[in-house]
């Protein structure tokens, strides 16, 4: 599914993580671009337009969210945070503003593997191939442009709510989204601090899709940052 | 006269006016209560004749206190007469209402009229209420006491009048008789001045008698016969009674003025000595010592262990001072109940008691007991004695209860600074162990999950990456440890002669090639530097810190150059690690050498924990040494110089030495 020279831009200035970054991404097709500050970051994403971004938070020269929001200024190129835990506010703040995923330091190369295909995947095909309007994973299919959800072939009901919540989701499947944004789209502007509202909707999804939040299939809680509906290609991990 | 120099706006506008007589206590209380209800700010106010005596002073303590305490404000004037003085203030302080009290006048001048009716005469702007005395009392007080006659106001007066008698037989000769009265005025003044009122009153008596018995005809005798005669003898009576008054009472108030200057100075001086004191065990000191001063007696400060109600001497005065069972219990009844017990307090069967426990208290909580040996006293303490007492233990209370607070202050200071320091290790010591990790993780599972995929040098590469990185790790865990020796203390310094040589052999043999990976790094020092007596472990440390700093901060391909020379007067060994990177700022070549300075900055910096110069500078100071941050040569990079202490007679490096790595 992955275009064989997809161009990957690491921003990141520990050159071990770069090193191992780099061999590992060549070796899955993708080329590599390195920068070891925000501002040569920038000048290479304007230079080389990479089709993906991988981007360290904690950069020597500049606040990483700085960079993001020059990135956003020049296009739409989708954006992977990269930073260590205990950062989640900056996480949310990034990923509110405009960054497409994150994944946590230290991480296995699956995951970030797993994160980078699914963010390409959803950049080539813009709502027309499956995996944006048809979810099929888990027993659980939903239809978005037929409305219809089911699980293991048995329709099931939900209430509008449950509906927008869930298929926010599965149109960004793979890819967190933040409890903000969540909040915003389905409940409205006023309603981005109601968390509680989003806690009920997603306990009683679960309940509805069989979903045990122990050990999820489908809604991975991504604590302090919102929620994931998993891709066929993430549970691989 | 002196006023109070209030403005009219913020001024009391109810005032009740305090004599210091027994109606106090019902006018503060009236005052209050109006005010509350008018919603107006209220005060009292004494008009001062100077002839209060130790009683009126005691009520008059105790009535400003509980104005204060009620919310209002106390104020004093000083003045003869008290009704134009009352007008006085009430007009400039535009009272609304004017209380005063339902008393006589005072005994003798009958024909004065009494307060009310003369504030009524001369009709204020205000509404006058008169309150009566709650307490029933007996007409006359007998509780104004006569002070007690001393020997020396009769005999003054005796001698005064004998010598006036003897002066006037002297020179009646010359005089007239109506001017020798005046050698007898003479006597009377004398008596006023050294003895007070009453010597005066028995010297005008004395002279009366004698200046009629010897000088009026018929002599010697009481008789008179001229019309002439006896109205100067009267006059005399009359203007002999007056100015003794006056007199007396001039020296009353001398009396009473150089008392309460006394009394004040006292405490002035006790609060500014409680002022300086800047610990509990000082202020404790010092209140005690000025209690036991003053009154001669044994003091005592007990304390509570919380919840407990067994009490323990703190501090006594003098020391060695024990309490009996008698008196620990009346501490503790004192501690439990907030009031004074045992001796003059009439609390606990006083008979068998010979200490009294004051509690003292500030700001509605019990901070202790002082107790006074007052059964050693002869006599029970005067009124005046008792106020100053109470005034005193206020201030000590108030000192105690400062330091107490200052005491607590510091703690929370000192809990937030680690509180700081805490989560700034935290969030340093978790990116700087993750950071590694990091890389070690992801190359490792790059190995792992993708090994089929990459080729034989990239696997080396991965490899190489995981070594290193450990390594980093490694150092990084070396130097939490010593961190966490050197901030307990007990770094234990096992030296051992060594040359610079081996010193940064063994620190870029630690390093590793990795961290020098495409850096130049130039070995500069003269042959035959005197060898280090240190710890070598420990100074290695010190150097790898440095010259791992100096490599993060190298541009590519950049030069890091170690110097080692002696300095000016051969006493120490200069070690000098300067790198081509972007510099310290100067305002921060000092901070870079405190633990977590970079913690602020979290993961955004790139000086690593903060912990590598923090502990460079730990352990050549350990040594006795120095380390400080300088800027590079030609203006460049950063230079940080190790200065180390040689012994004082060191061994050539030629003589063989070795240190166990």
């Amino acid at each position: 599914m992955t275009n064989e020279r997809d161009k990957v831009l690491v921003i990141d200035d520990e050159p071990q993580i770069r090193r191992f970054l780099r061999i590992s991404l060549v070796s899955q097709g993708f080329s590599v671009i390195e920068a070891d500050t925000g501002a040569q970051g920038i000048a290479r994403a304007r230079e080389e337009t990479p089709d993906l971004v991988l981007l360290d938070l904690g950069l020597p020269d500049m606040d990483g969210q700085a960079v993001l929001d020059e990135l956003r200024a020049q296009g739409s190129v989708p954006v992977i945070i990269v930073s260590v835990r205990g950062q989640e506010a900056e996480k949310v703040r990034a990923l509110d503003s405009g960054a497409n995923d994150y994944v946590t330091k230290p991480f296995g190369i699956q995951e970030l593997l797993a994160r980078v295909r699914s963010l390409l995947r959803h950049q080539k095909s813009p709502d027309t191939t499956e995996g944006v309007e048809h979810y099929r994973h888990a027993g659980l299919t939903v239809d978005l442009s037929a409305h219809r959800v089911s699980l293991h072939g048995t329709s099931v009901r939900l209430t509008p709510k449950e509906y927008a919540v869930l298929a926010l989701l599965v149109r960004q499947a793979g890819r967190v989204v933040t409890q903000a944004q969540l909040l915003r789209d389905v409940w409205g502007a006023s309603h981005t601090h109601d968390s509680h509202y989003l806690r009920i909707v997603i306990s009683k999804l679960r309940h509805k899709l069989g979903d045990d939040p122990q050990s999820p299939r489908l809604l991975q809680t991504e604590a302090g940052i919102g929620y994931r509906l998993l891709a066929p290609r993430d549970v691989a991990t | 006269m002196t006023r109070s120099s209030v403005t009219a706006l913020h001024g009391p506008r109810v005032l009740a006016a305090l004599s210091g007589g027994s109606e106090d206590a019902a006018l503060i209380r009236s005052a209050h209560r109006l005010a509350e209800r008018e919603r107006l700010p209220w005060g009292a106010v004494h008009v001062d004749g100077g002839h209060n005596d130790a009683d009126r002073r005691l009520i008059l303590e105790q009535d400003a206190s509980r104005v204060a305490r009620l919310g209002g404000e106390m104020h004093m004037v000083q003045g003869q007469d008290r009704a134009a003085e009352l007008l006085h203030y009430a007009d400039e302080h535009r009272v609304a209402t004017l209380l005063v009290g339902c008393s006589r006048p005072s005994g003798w001048r009958f024909w004065r009229r009494s307060l009310p009716e003369r504030l009524l005469r001369s009709g204020g702007a205000f509404d006058l209420v008169m309150i009566a005395e709650t307490r029933k009392r007996p007409r006359f007080r007998p509780r104004r006491t006569w002070q007690r006659l001393h020997l020396r106001e009769p005999v003054i007066a005796g001698v005064s009048s004998l010598g006036a008698l003897g002066a006037a037989w002297l020179l009646q000769a010359w005089l007239e008789l109506a001017n020798l009265s005046l050698v007898f005025l003479a006597a009377v003044l004398a008596s006023a001045a050294l003895a007070g009122t009453r010597a005066a009153m028995l010297s005008a008596l004395l002279g009366f008698l004698s200046f009629n018995f010897f000088f009026t005809q018929p002599r010697f005798s009481l008789a008179i016969l001229e019309k002439e005669q006896l109205l100067s003898v009267v006059f005399f009576l009359l203007v002999a009674v007056v100015v003794g008054q006056l007199a007396g009472t001039g020296r009353r108030r001398l009396h009473a003025l150089r008392h309460s200057r006394e009394q004040s100075q006292r405490l002035l001086a006790y609060s500014r000595s409680l002022s300086a004191a800047t610990d509990r065990d000082q202020v404790c000191d010092i209140g005690l010592t000025s209690l036991e001063r003053w009154l001669h007696v044994p003091v005592a400060f007990l304390d509570f262990e919380p919840g407990g109600s067994r009490p323990s001497i703190h501090q006594a005065i003098p020391q060695g001072t024990v309490l009996d069972a008698t008196a620990l219990t009346a501490a503790s009844w004192s501690w439990q109940h907030r009031r004074p017990s045992g001796v003059g307090t009439g609390q606990l069967d006083e008979d068998d008691q010979d200490w009294r426990m004051l509690p003292l208290s500030a700001r509605g909580r019990i901070i202790g007991v002082v107790g006074l040996e007052l059964g050693q006293r002869p006599a029970p303490l005067q009124p005046d004695h008792e106020a100053l007492l109470e005034s005193l233990l206020g201030q000590f209370a108030m000192a105690l209860e400062r330091t107490r607070l200052v005491g607590e202050l510091e703690t929370t200071r000192l809990s937030e600074e680690n509180e700081r320091l805490r989560s700034a290790l935290l969030s340093s010591v978790s990116h700087d162990l993750r950071t590694p990790l990091a890389s070690i993780i992801g190359s490792a599972s790059s190995l792992r999950d993708l090994g089929t995929q990459l080729s034989h040098q990239d696997k080396a590469e991965l490899l190489d990456g995981i070594l290193s990185e450990s390594e980093r790790l490694d150092r990084y865990i070396q130097n939490l440890l010593d961190m966490t020796r050197l901030g307990h203390g007990n770094l234990r310094i096992e030296r051992d002669w060594i040359s610079l040589d081996d010193l940064v052999a063994a620190a870029v043999q630690r390093l590793g090639p990795a961290a020098l990976d495409t850096l130049d790094l130039q070995l500069d020092w003269p042959i035959g530097l005197p060898l280090l007596h240190v710890h070598p472990a420990l100074i290695e440390q010190a150097l790898v810190n440095v010259i791992d700093n100096a490599a993060r901060f190298s541009p590519p391909g950049g030069q890091i150059r170690l110097q080692g020379r002696l300095d000016n007067d051969h006493r120490q060994l200069e070690i000098r690690v300067m790198d081509q990177g972007p510099g310290i700022a100067p305002e921060m070549r000092e901070t870079v050498f405190d633990m977590f300075h970079t913690g602020s900055e979290g993961d955004r910096s790139r000086y690593g924990s903060g912990l590598g110069l923090a502990i460079c500078r730990g352990m050549v100071g350990a040594h006795g040494g120095s380390v400080d941050a300088r800027l590079g040569p030609q203006g460049r990079g950063t230079m940080i110089t190790l200065h180390l202490p040689l012994p004082v007679a060191a061994p050539t490096q030629d003589q063989e030495t070795h240190h166990d790595e």
